[in-house]
C-alpha cells in the first residue's frame, strides 16, 4: 500500500457565444453634459465583472479613462435587449455592441470638437486622458468636458451612439450536420499532477498547470481571477461533485454544503495560469470567451493522471475514492 | 406568535427591536434593522455567508436566535470601514481581486477578522483553517487566502501546497497578430464593483424588503412519476397567515417551454403540475403567506392524492421499446430533431476509416448530474407598481429571455413587466431557467401584494436544474504513426423530465465533436433523452464539458495503445487554420498547438523538436 504519483494532460477548445448564433445584444452609449459616459445594457453581471469590462471597452473606444464611464445594466425598462449572460457570450457579444455604440458617440464628440477647434474631425485624436488634440499639433486641444458642455448647451448635439451585435443564426443541415456553431474558439492545455493513496483511494491534486489561449486579456487581473476559479471548479468536478452519487439511482443526493462536496481552502492544488493571446477576428479588441472553457481541461487531465498513478481507468465522473478502490480491487483480482 | 424585545449594539450603535420569538439574528439584521451585509446562502449553517461577530466570536447568524443576543456587541462587515476608510482586510480583498460575485465576501471578511483579532500573524494553514467554514463558488479560494495573508502582513513565505504563482501573459506567441497599442484594454484596472462587495453594500435582489411582502413556498411531488388524483387545499387555506393558494388552473398558459422563444418546441413542461408529476420535487401547488414559516406550514397541509406510476431513470432503459413514457408532450423518451432521433454529423466515410485503421478502440464514458451550487440561491421578489405593471427583482442570468417567457406563461403583455437585476451571486448557467419569476408575478397580480420566492438551499441543490448526466461512446480508428483516421461519437444527454435547454445542449455537443483534432472520417449522433429526474439544463461548459472529459481520456488511451507520448499524439492530430472540421467549417484562429507547446515547457514535459516547431497557422502560410 502506497502513495502513488502520476500526471496527465488534456487539450481542448471551446466555442464563444451561443451555439449556432442568433443571439443578439444591443448597447446604448451617451455622454453626460460634463463629458462622462453612460453605457446602457440589459446584460447581467454574474460576478465575472461584466460591468467593469464594458466600462473598459467603452473607455478604450471613446478615448477616455475607464473611470469616466458608468455602466447601467440589467434593467429592462432602460437597457436594450440582450440575450443573456451564458455561453461565454457576455464579453464577446455585449463588448462588440458597446464598441459600435461608443464609436458612434465618439464620432459626434469629434465633430463637435472640430467645430470648436475649427478643424476637420478627421484631424483629431484623443489622448486617453480626457482631451481631444489636433494630430501633429497637440498644443491645439480641447477637453472632453468642454466638448460635452458645448454639444449640449451650445450646439444642440447629442453625443450618443447605438450598438448592436448579431451573429446570424445557423441551422444545421439535417443529413450532414453542416453548420456554423461559433465564430471563434478559445483553447487550453492542462497538465495535472496527482497523488493517489491506493489504500484509501483518495486523490490529492498536487499541481495543475493551465495554459489558456483566450484571444485577448481585456483586464488581466480579472482574467486571472476567472481562470483560477474555473481551474478549481474543474478539479472539483473531476473528483467531488454530483447531485446523484449513484446515478442513475436517485438516492443519496446532497441537499447542503456538508453533503455536496467541493474542495475547500485546505484542498487546493498549486495552480499555475499562463495566458496566450491570439486575437479573434470578430472579438471586441480580439477577446474570446474563456469563462466556461477554463473549467474543462482539468477534468480529463486529472483522470489521466489518476491512471498514470495507479493504472486504473475511471471513466465515470466523479472520480471518487470508492470508484478507485473498486477498480483497484477488480484489477488485483484479474 | 409571542413578541420579545431584544437590545444589542450593532457596529457600535444601540439597537432595540420587537421581534417574533424564534427569529434568527440573520433575519433580524437583514429584514428588521436593514443591515443586509450578512447574506443568507443556506439558512442552515453550511455556507458561512451569514457570519457575524458576536462579542468577539465568529457566529453564524442564521443559526443564532436574535433573542439570545440581548446585551451583545455585534459586528458585521458593513461596520468595518470607518469614515469611508476601508479596513485593512477590505483593502486587501480589493487589491488581491478576491471578490467575484461578492456574495461570500462579507462572511469571509468576518471569519478573517476574528482570525486576525486573535492571531495577528497567522500561517497559511491558520488562514485556511479560519476560512474553512465559508463557501466560495467563484474564486477557487486562493485569492481570498492571499488577501488575508496580505492583510496580516504575514512574512511567512512558506511555499505550502496550494500556494500558486501569479498569472503570466506570454506575448511571444502570435506576436505578429497581437498589438500593444491600447490604453484601457489590457490594463489590470480595479473592479468598480469590488468596494461594494467588501463593504457589504452591493445590492443583491434579496436585499430588498417591501412592506406587506408575501412569501411563496411550493408543495412538491414526493414521487418520481405519478398521476394526481386530487388536490385538497381546504386545510391549508385555513392556516393562519395564508393569503392565496395557486394550482395549475390559476396559471394562464401553464404548459410552456423556454426555448419556444427561438422556435425550439414543443411546449412540454407545466408551471404547476396538472394531472401528473414526472419527477420527484416537481412543483404542484404554490402557497402564499404572510411569513415564510406560515407558507411552509400551510404547504405541509395541502393534501395531494397520487397514483404512483412506474418511473425510468436509466437512459438506456428509457430508450428501450415499452419503457414508461416520461413526457407525453414528446410521446417518446427522446427529443425529435428535424434530423430525426438525434442531431447528426456525417463527414467522410467512417466505416472505411475503421477498416483501414491499425487499431480500433471503442470506450464508454459516463457522468452524473452536477449542481451549479451558487452561494446565492435562485429567486426573485415581485412588487406591483399600482399601475398594472409589475417589477420583478431577480437574479436571472437573462433578463429579456425571462421577461418574454413570463409574458407568454402569464398571457400578459411584455410592457406590463419590468425586470431589474443587479449583481448576481454566481450563476454558472443555473439561473437561465425561467422557474421562479412567472409564478411569483402571478402571485403578486392575484394578491396585489409584493411576493418573494427564493429557493432554499435544499431546493437549489436538488430542485434547480443540474448539469445533465451524459453518456458518451467513442469509437476511434488510429494508425501506428499516430493519425486518427476515423471517429464515431454517440452522445446521450439526460434531460430529466422536461426539455428546458437540453435539446440545445445535446446539439451543441454534435457541433463540438470530434474535438480540436483534424480527422478525415467522422460520424456523430447526439441524443437528448427524457427520464423521471430533475430536469437538467445549462451549466458552465454546456454540451462540451463532459464531452471533453470523454474525448481527452480517450486520447490518452489511444496514445498508450500505440505506445506514443500522449502530448505528442495530440500534436499529430491537432487542428490548424484551414483544416476542414466535421461540421464543414474551415478552422480559423486555431491555437491548440501553441497551448500544448507552452504546457510542454511549463510542465517540463518534453516533446520532439518537430512538435515545438509547429504552428497553428495554415500549413502553406
Ligand atoms: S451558514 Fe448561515 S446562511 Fe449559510
Ligand atoms: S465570490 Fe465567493 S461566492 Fe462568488
Amino acid at each position: 500500500m502506497a502513495i502513488r504519483r502520476g500526471r496527465g494532460v488534456a487539450a481542448i477548445n471551446y466555442p464563444t457565444g451561443m451555439n449556432l448564433g442568433g443571439d443578439p445584444t444591443q448597447a446604448l452609449v451617451h455622454s453626460t453634459p460634463t463629458g462622462n459616459f453612460m453605457v446602457t445594457l440589459s446584460s447581467v453581471d454574474l460576478g465575472q465583472g461584466m460591468k467593469q469590462i464594458m466600462a473598459q471597452i467603452c473607455a478604450e473606444t471613446i478615448g477616455v479613462p475607464t473611470d469616466r464611464v458608468v455602466v447601467d445594466t440589467a434593467d429592462t425598462d432602460t437597457g436594450p435587449h440582450c440575450m443573456g449572460t451564458f455561453a461565454s457570450r457576455g464579453t464577446h457579444r455585449a463588448g462588440n455592441a458597446v464598441i459600435q455604440a461608443a464609436r458612434e458617440a465618439r464620432q459626434v464628440m469629434l465633430e463637435v470638437a472640430a467645430e470648436e477647434l475649427e478643424v476637420n474631425a478627421s484631424d483629431l485624436e484623443t489622448d486617453g486622458q480626457g482631451n481631444i488634440l489636433v494630430k501633429g499639433a497637440p498644443q491645439k486641444s480641447i477637453s472632453i468636458f468642454d466638448v460635452a458642455l458645448s454639444a449640449h448647451f451650445k450646439r444642440g448635439r447629442s453625443i450618443s451612439g447605438r450598438g448592436m451585435f448579431l451573429i446570424p443564426r445557423s441551422y444545421p443541415e439535417k443529413e450532414t450536420g453542416a453548420m456554423k456553431p461559433s465564430t471563434c474558439y478559445a483553447h487550453a492545455c492542462t497538465v495535472a499532477e496527482v497523488e493517489v493513496d491506493d489504500e484509501t483511494g483518495e486523490v490529492t491534486v498536487l499541481t495543475v498547470k493551465n495554459v489558456f489561449e483566450i484571444g485577448r486579456a481585456l483586464n488581466p487581473k480579472m482574467v486571472e481571477q476567472q481562470l483560477v476559479g474555473g481551474s478549481w471548479m474543474g478539479i472539483s468536478h473531476a473528483l467531488y461533485e454530483t447531485t446523484e452519487p449513484y446515478y442513475p439511482n436517485r438516492d443519496h443526493g446532497g441537499t447542503d454544503f456538508n453533503q455536496y462536496l467541493m474542495p475547500g481552502p485546505g484542498d487546493l492544488a498549486q495552480t499555475e495560469i499562463i495566458v496566450l493571446e491570439r486575437p479573434s477576428a470578430d472579438g471586441p479588441y480580439g477577446a474570446k470567451g474563456p469563462g466556461e472553457m477554463c473549467a474543462n481541461p482539468q477534468i480529463p487531465a486529472v483522470a489521466n493522471a489518476v491512471f498514470d498513478a495507479v493504472g486504473v481507468r475511471i471513466d465515470t465522473l466523479p472520480i471518487t475514492p470508492e470508484r478507485i478502490l473498486r477498480a483497484l480491487k477488480a484489477q488485483a483480482s484479474n | 406568535m409571542a413578541k420579545v424585545s431584544v437590545q444589542f449594539t450593532l457596529n457600535g450603535a444601540e439597537k432595540a427591536e420587537f421581534i417574533d420569538s424564534g427569529t434568527t439574528l440573520l433575519h433580524a439584521l437583514r429584514d428588521k434593522i436593514g443591515d443586509t451585509s450578512p447574506k443568507g446562502g443556506c439558512h442552515q449553517g453550511t455556507c458561512g455567508a451569514c457570519s457575524v461577530i458576536i462579542d468577539g466570536e465568529l457566529r453564524l447568524s442564521c443559526l443564532t436566535l436574535a433573542e439570545t443576543c440581548s446585551g451583545a456587541a455585534i459586528t458585521t462587515t458593513s461596520g468595518l470601514s470607518e469614515g469611508g476608510v476601508l479596513h485593512p482586510l477590505q483593502r486587501a480583498f480589493l487589491d488581491a481581486f478576491a471578490t467575484q460575485c461578492g456574495f461570500c465576501t462579507p462572511g469571509m471578511i468576518m471569519a478573517a477578522k476574528v482570525l486576525l483579532d486573535h492571531t495577528p500573524n497567522p500561517s497559511r494553514d491558520e488562514v485556511v483553517e479560519a476560512l474553512s467554514g465559508n463557501i466560495c463558488r467563484c474564486t477557487g479560494y486562493e485569492p481570498i487566502i492571499q488577501a488575508v495573508l496580505t492583510a496580516a502582513r504575514s512574512n511567512s513565505q512558506n511555499a505550502a501546497r496550494g500556494e500558486s504563482k501569479k498569472m503570466e501573459l506570454r506575448k511571444s506567441y502570435f506576436a505578429d497578430q497581437r498589438k500593444d497599442d491600447l490604453h484601457e484594454i489590457g490594463q489590470p484596472r480595479p473592479r468598480s464593483d469590488s468596494p461594494g462587495h467588501v463593504t457589504g453594500k452591493t445590492a443583491y435582489f434579496a436585499d430588498r424588503n417591501f412592506p406587506g411582502m408575501l412569501h411563496l413556498k411550493m408543495v412538491r411531488s414526493p414521487h418520481h412519476h405519478a398521476r394526481i388524483l386530487s388536490i385538497d387545499i381546504s386545510e391549508a387555506e385555513k392556516h393562519p397567515g395564508v393569503v392565496k393558494i395557486l394550482t395549475a388552473k390559476d396559471v394562464p398558459h401553464n404548459v410552456y417551454t423556454i426555448l419556444i422563444l427561438i422556435q425550439i418546441g414543443p411546449e412540454d413542461e407545466t408551471v404547476l403540475a396538472d394531472g401528473k408529476v414526472r419527477w420527484k420535487g416537481e412543483a404542484v401547488v404554490a402557497v402564499l403567506a404572510e411569513t415564510e414559516r406560515a407558507a411552509q406550514e400551510a404547504a405541509a397541509k395541502v393534501k395531494v392524492d397520487y397514483e404512483v406510476l412506474p418511473a425510468v431513470f436509466d437512459m438506456e432503459e428509457a430508450l428501450k421499446p415499452g419503457a414508461p413514457i416520461v413526457n407525453e408532450y414528446h410521446g417518446r423518451n427522446y427529443y425529435l430533431y428535424d434530423s430525426g432521433e438525434c442531431r447528426k454529423v456525417r463527414f467522410g466515410d467512417v466505416e472505411a476509416g475503421f477498416a483501414s485503421a491499425d487499431h480500433v478502440l471503442e470506450q464508454t464514458y459516463q457522468s452524473s448530474p452536477i449542481e451549479h451550487a451558487p452561494t446565492e440561491t435562485t429567486g426573485c421578489i415581485v412588487a406591483p407598481e399600482g399601475n398594472d405593471r409589475f417589477t420583478c427583482y431577480t437574479n436571472t442570468q437573462a433578463m429579456f429571455f425571462t421577461l418574454d417567457n413570463a409574458s407568454i406563461i402569464l398571457q400578459m403583455p411584455g410592457n406590463r413587466l419590468h425586470f431589474v437585476g443587479g449583481t448576481v451571486g454566481g450563476g454558472f448557467g443555473g439561473k437561465v431557467d425561467v422557474i421562479v419569476e412567472p409564478i411569483a408575478i402571478l402571485g403578486a397580480k392575484l394578491t396585489g401584494r409584493p411576493v418573494s420566492f427564493i429557493y432554499s438551499r435544499a431546493e437549489e441543490m436538488q430542485i434547480s436544474s443540474p448539469r445533465a448526466a451524459e453518456k458518451v461512446v467513442i469509437k476511434d480508428g488510429v494508425m501506428k504513426d499516430g493519425r486518427i483516421v476515423a471517429r464515431k461519437v454517440t452522445g446521450y444527454t439526460d434531460a430529466g423530465a422536461y426539455s428546458r435547454h437540453s435539446p440545445y445542449g445535446a446539439q451543441k455537443g454534435a457541433g463540438h465533436y470530434p474535438g480540436p483534432y483534424t480527422i478525415p472520417n467522422v460520424w456523430i449522433d447526439t441524443y437528448c433523452v427524457y427520464t423521471n429526474r430533475t430536469p437538467s439544463s445549462a451549466m458552465r461548459g454546456f454540451g462540451v464539458t463532459i464531452g471533453d472529459f470523454a474525448l481527452e481520456v480517450q486520447m490518452d488511451k489511444l496514445a498508450r495503445l500505440i505506445g506514443m507520448d500522449p502530448l505528442e499524439f495530440r500534436f499529430i492530430n491537432a487542428y490548424r487554420d484551414g483544416d476542414m472540421k466535421a461540421h464543414r467549417q474551415p478552422t480559423e484562429g486555431a491555437a491548440l498547438i501553441e497551448c500544448m507547446q507552452e504546457a510542454s515547457r511549463a510542465a517540463n514535459w518534453p516533446v520532439a523538436e518537430k512538435f515545438m516547431a509547429m504552428s497553428s497557422y495554415a500549413k502553406g502560410a
